[in-house]
């Protein structure tokens, strides 16, 4: 039994030259394995499941419009998909899109008892980790969910979102550290309150 | 500088994250940044408990589907067109009547891809009818294919290229046919009957990271010179040596032929040079080819879930740049589990070998099942196996969100999928 370990990358080219050819199973073959990942990145920046949805829906149409023509995805698949992601994202919703609006209490009921920082973080619900995440500024929330969501490359990562891949570097690390002290804000919060 | 190196093992870890490794083996790695590592590590974990359940996922793809693939179909067929091609020959003719024949258009340095390469193509075509098959200009025109492609990975684009050449080496999925590397797996149609020095077409398509990746192989010509196909690693230079006294043997620099040096003298001096490697690690004189050859002092590995190439360098004390070399590897991201290569000892190991601990059944759908790589059942570590962290882990090994029902335990997060 063979299992590749990264990302299969010869594979997805493969399927993309087939695509280009107009090869209409290719094509879809390509919206059944990059739909998640492309949802799982739309979800986490907007509102509610039907924002994500339409708008993982628009990138796919576009993708399936432009696959045979010139400006078709000469670089990585993935990366041109998250590519149009992102650009649909900033159309809708402008380059600030900042979630949430609402206080904590307002997006989630639930308070915890006191714990302990790490025991805190993993029962964090998945509520609460969205609340944190969309506490970030943009950039930083698709760094994370480009880099620990979606696991790719630092290179990838650089390329979608047209920075430099040391810029990507001290970017990541600089969102974990925000995030870390959202998250203990958080905390203070629910202990509190 | 600190900071600096801080940020380059964290990004490390966030790849070995990807990879599979949990955030024990990452702090294992970087001691030295171990505490401030840890939280930022187990922080960023927070990024795939806020993901969508699988199950919403799936809903929104199947509601998606059928508007893709009505849209898929709708889409019209490049075969339809039968007048664009013609249009396109016509153009073609007479462009390479205006410009004259062959002289130099700037069709011709165009790849596949570019705008003007059909004219490319189909001047060489009205060129070589009008040659009347002229072997010598078809054999031009093939050199061309090859060049072209050759550009192609030099600018990294990605092209489907088709080319036709002999074939030098074969290291497992890794070809090399007429000097270009080529990646050719097992399942590629055409592979399974072809033999070093067979002439091929490759039809394939070039990749952004420089790759050339086949999809079929086409046998053109058998390599009729020598009956030898059960190793694999002797490169067709043999027949080429003739006893003649020959000055194009430019692999030993001190045989001018002027001198009255014995024939057999410089036959011996090359055969020595060619088969057998040097342990030392300079690449063989003459022939680019490559076949991995384990040196002397190396040892063999077998690849299992969760390495990489750099990690493995890093547990040998390798660069990664003498892994690939020594085992004729394109590109770090190439190997599978199972795959055997060659790494200068033993790699220190960074998983416990135990396996996984009887709580821990996620791996209901991980095949391999050799030391599942992931069973952080810290009890020997020198890294403080604090107790909170051994709790930890069964949970970070849950990659999947709708995993739940795996779980014993109480505190199931996963699951609630909407505002």
């Amino acid at each position: 039994m063979i299992v590749i370990i990264l990302p299969d990358i010869p594979a997805e080219d493969r399927l993309l030259a087939q695509a280009r050819q107009g090869d209409q199973t290719a094509i879809m073959e390509i919206y059944e394995s990059y739909f998640p990942p492309i949802y799982q990145f739309l979800r986490l920046r907007v509102g509610n499941k039907d924002e994500a949805e339409d708008l993982a829906s628009e990138v796919f149409l576009k993708f399936v419009s432009t696959v045979r023509g010139r400006s078709a995805p000469n670089v990585s698949l993935r990366g041109w998909l998250f590519q149009v992601a992102r650009n649909e994202l900033h159309a809708h919703y402008g380059k600030n899109l900042r979630f949430p609006t609402t206080t904590l209490e307002e997006w989630m009921p639930a308070a915890s008892e006191t714990e302990p920082e790490s025991q805190f973080i993993h029962n964090l619900s998945v509520e609460r980790s969205r609340y944190a995440l969309r506490m970030l500024v943009p950039d930083q929330q698709e760094v994370l969910i480009l880099r620990f969501g979606q696991a790719l490359s630092l290179q990838e990562t650089a390329d979608i979102m047209g920075k430099s891949v040391s810029a990507v570097k001290s970017l990541q690390f600089r969102a974990v550290d925000t995030l870390r002290q959202i998250v203990g804000q958080i905390k203070m919060e629910t202990d509190h309150g | 500088m600190a900071e600096r190196n801080l940020l380059d093992a964290f990004d490390d870890c966030i790849d070995r994250l990807a990879a599979g490794q949990s955030i024990d083996d990452c702090l294992r790695a970087y001691p030295q940044y171990a505490a401030r590592l840890q939280p930022m590590l187990e922080t960023g974990a927070l990024v795939r408990r806020a993901q969508a359940s699988q199950r919403e996922v799936t809903a929104a793809q199947d509601r998606v589907r059928f508007q893709i693939s009505q849209a898929v179909t709708q889409q019209p067929s490049r075969r339809e067109q039968p007048f664009r091609r013609l249009s396109v020959l016509v153009a073609g003719l007479a462009l390479v009547l205006i410009v004259g024949l062959g002289s130099g258009a700037l069709a011709q340095n165009s790849l596949p891809g570019d705008m003007l390469y059909g004219f490319k193509l189909t001047s060489e075509t009205v060129i070589l009818s009008l040659s009347g098959n002229d072997s010598i200009i078809a054999e031009r025109f093939e050199q061309r294919r090859i060049e072209e492609a050759a550009r192609l990975l030099e600018l990294m684009r990605t092209e489907n290229v088709r080319f036709a050449g002999q074939v030098q080496a074969i290291g497992g999925s890794i070809w090399r046919v007429a000097n270009l590397v080529v990646n050719v797996e097992s399942e590629t149609p055409g592979s399974s009957e072809v033999n070093i020095g067979d002439q091929i077409r490759v039809d394939g398509f070039t990749t952004p990271q420089g790759e050339l990746f086949a999809s079929q192989i086409t046998l053109i010509e058998r390599n009729t010179d020598e009956a030898d196909p059960t190793s694999t690693s002797v490169p067709t230079i043999a027949p080429s040596f003739t006893p003649t006294n020959e000055p194009s043997l430019t692999s030993t620099p001190t045989a001018t032929p002027t001198n009255t040096l014995t024939p057999t003298h410089t036959l011996t001096a090359t055969l020595t040079n060619t088969p057998t490697p040097s342990p030392t690690l300079s690449v063989p004189p003459t022939a680019t080819i490559c076949s991995p050859n384990k040196p002397s002092n190396w040892v063999s590995y077998q690849i299992q879930t969760g390495d990489t190439l750099s990690g493995l360098a890093a547990r040998t004390d390798a660069s990664l740049a003498e892994i690939l070399a020594v085992n004729c590897l394109s590109d770090a991201r190439l190997i599978i589990v199972g795959q055997e290569i060659f790494l200068p000892r033993t790699p220190t190991t960074i998983a416990s070998p135990t396996p996984p601990p009887v709580g821990n059944d996620n791996g209901s759908n991980n095949p391999p099942p050799s030391n599942g790589g992931q069973g952080d059942n810290v009890n020997n570590d020198d890294n403080g196996g604090d107790n909170s962290n051994s709790n930890d882990n069964s949970d970070d090994n849950s990659n999947d969100n709708e995993d739940n029902s795996g779980h014993g335990g109480g505190s199931d997060d996963n699951d609630n999928d909407d505002d």
